[in-house]
């Protein structure tokens, strides 16, 4: 793989009902890497941290080795960034506001931008108070990725999206990747990522809980489905997630090949997808 | 700290011309009224708005969510703190300058020829802007840090410390014959007649408050998350 672009080590972030804890992770050039994880897990704080828009109590956020807390404003040139619900000053024009946004960045590409805003289905002459969300977020696309930013941070960026557009956007952002360029998209729609995503990053309760390659991920992680009768506390020792039902089980491992080996037969194993993911994951095995 | 400028004149010319045109029309109307009034009620007026005008930029900023996007922006938090205090002079120096203009025209209209420029009250700016400069330094860390509560707050301690000092005041009242408010109105005599004192002292008084309300915000501001 290639050197780091952005680098999280140990980042610690405690709020009243909320902590982040040793978070680290790192991203590296010409990658897509997914955030995801439920609501809640702390993967808009992660990203407003990256933005320094939250100060970590503890950990180091590096962007091309350099640390952003303490560089934030001049690394913020190269960094991108998408909120999940874009907001702008009401009554100014599209036009004024990208005008101003591109003041502050010194590779704005302007050609671009009206291929985007045509692309997008946007009129620059439209003002920003009869946006609706999904105009909104089309908009703040065509400002990050008017630009050519190193890093592009995108925060649930496809919930105000229609489908047909989720799938457009996933493919244009897949072509802009290169070898120094990277995307770091926050979400918890996982069949976003199944296609685009290289890697994933999977966050619950604060805490990273992986932080892998797709593929390693789907010849890692499987799905093992059986009768409520296989079930003991040796087998459940086997799982990071376990659901049951009056039929039977559903549960998640870490360890496809083992589980393939140890069931073979006797229950159903498959690849897991990053929803069996999230799913089983969010359940502790003691609450089956 | 340009763009930031640029920025806030595109996105806020609004917020920030209706109160100088309010401004300059009730100026306006006193100065024709009472050209001799001078500069003093007038500057009074101007300044009672337009020192305010960034901590407005601020909480309109705020309430319409912008404000994480403006601090996710290249650019430093003291950048942004910087500005909100460049605006206040800034805006404050525009409006004195519109002032001047509004009464030399009136003085000139009224004399019925040009009346030289240098005869305006020149006392007026340093005892009416300056404290009102003052004024706006006080809240702004408040505002930078809390939004609309902080103002709100600053507000309350500054009511309630004026509270106390009229409870202190009779409490341990002056002389016989002498009063407080004799006293303050012989200070502010005093600072009439010596325009140069006045001028000087205020001038002391806001560089020590205004650098003490910036070192604050920046402290204020740069603690805040989004």
């Amino acid at each position: 793989m290639n050197e780091p672009l952005l680098e999280l080590c140990g980042v610690s972030k405690r709020f009243k009902t909320f902590s982040l804890e040793n978070v680290s992770f790192s991203l590296p050039g010409g990658m897509f890497m997914g955030l995801i994880g439920p609501n809640g897990a702390g993967k808009t704080t992660l990203v407003k941290a990256i933005l320094g828009l939250v100060r970590p109590d503890a950990g180091e956020i590096r962007f091309q080795g350099r640390d952003l807390m303490q560089e934030g404003a001049a690394l913020r040139q190269r960094i991108a960034y998408v909120p999940d619900e874009p907001k702008y000053t009401t009554g100014v024009r599209l036009r004024t506001l990208k005008d101003v946004y591109a003041g502050f960045f010194l590779t704005w590409n302007e050609a671009r931008w009206e291929g985007l805003m045509t692309d997008f289905g946007l009129d620059p002459a439209k003002k920003s108070n009869t946006l609706s969300l999904g105009q909104r977020t089309r908009f703040a696309l065509t400002l990050a990725m008017s630009r050519d930013a190193e890093l592009l941070v995108l925060d649930e960026p496809t919930t105000g999206l229609d489908p047909v557009f989720r799938r457009e956007l996933l493919q244009r952002l897949s072509s802009t990747l290169d070898e120094r360029r990277s995307i770091l998209f926050s979400t918890h729609i996982t069949s976003d990522l199944e296609v685009s995503a290289d890697l994933v990053t999977l966050i619950r309760d604060g805490e990273v809980v992986f932080s892998q390659p797709q593929d390693v991920i789907r010849e890692t992680w499987g799905v093992v489905k059986g009768g409520i009768d296989l079930l003991d506390a040796d087998v459940k020792a086997l799982f990071v997630g376990l659901r049951t039902s009056a039929c039977g089980f559903e549960a998640l491992t870490n360890d496809l090949e083992g589980a393939r080996g140890r069931f073979n037969g006797h229950a159903l194993v498959d690849r897991a997808t990053l929803e069996d993911i999230l799913v089983l994951m969010g359940r502790r095995k003691t609450n089956a | 700290m340009l763009n930031l400028l640029k920025r806030d004149l595109k996105l806020h010319w609004c917020a920030m011309v209706l109160p100088y045109v309010i401004v300059m029309l009730v100026m306006g109307a006193i100065v024709i009224s009472n050209p001799d009034s001078a500069l003093a009620v007038a500057v009074t007026m101007g300044a009672l708005v337009i020192p305010f005008l960034p901590m407005a930029i601020h909480l309109r900023e705020n309430s319409q969510g912008t404000l994480a996007d403006l601090v996710a922006l290249p650019g430093s938090r003291k950048a942004l703190v910087s500005l909100r205090y460049i605006e206040a002079l800034l805006f404050s120096a525009v409006m004195v300058s519109l002032a001047h203009l509004d009464t030399w025209s009136a003085q000139s209209a009224a004399a019925h020829r040009f009346v030289p420029f240098d005869v305006l009250d020149r006392t007026g700016f340093a005892l009416t802007t300056m404290p009102l400069l003052i004024c706006f330094a006080y809240p702004m860390p408040f505002t930078l840090r809390w939004n609309g509560k902080g103002l709100a707050v600053a507000f309350a301690i500054l009511y309630v410390l004026i509270l106390g000092i009229i409870g202190l005041m009779r409490l341990f009242p002056l002389k016989e014959h002498v009063g407080y408010s004799r006293a303050f109105a012989r200070f502010v005599m005093y600072l009439m007649d010596h325009p140069g004192q006045a001028t000087s002292g205020f001038l002391a008084l806001f560089l020590v408050l205004f650098s003490v309300s910036y070192l604050l915000s920046l402290k204020a501001f740069s603690s805040r998350e989004f």
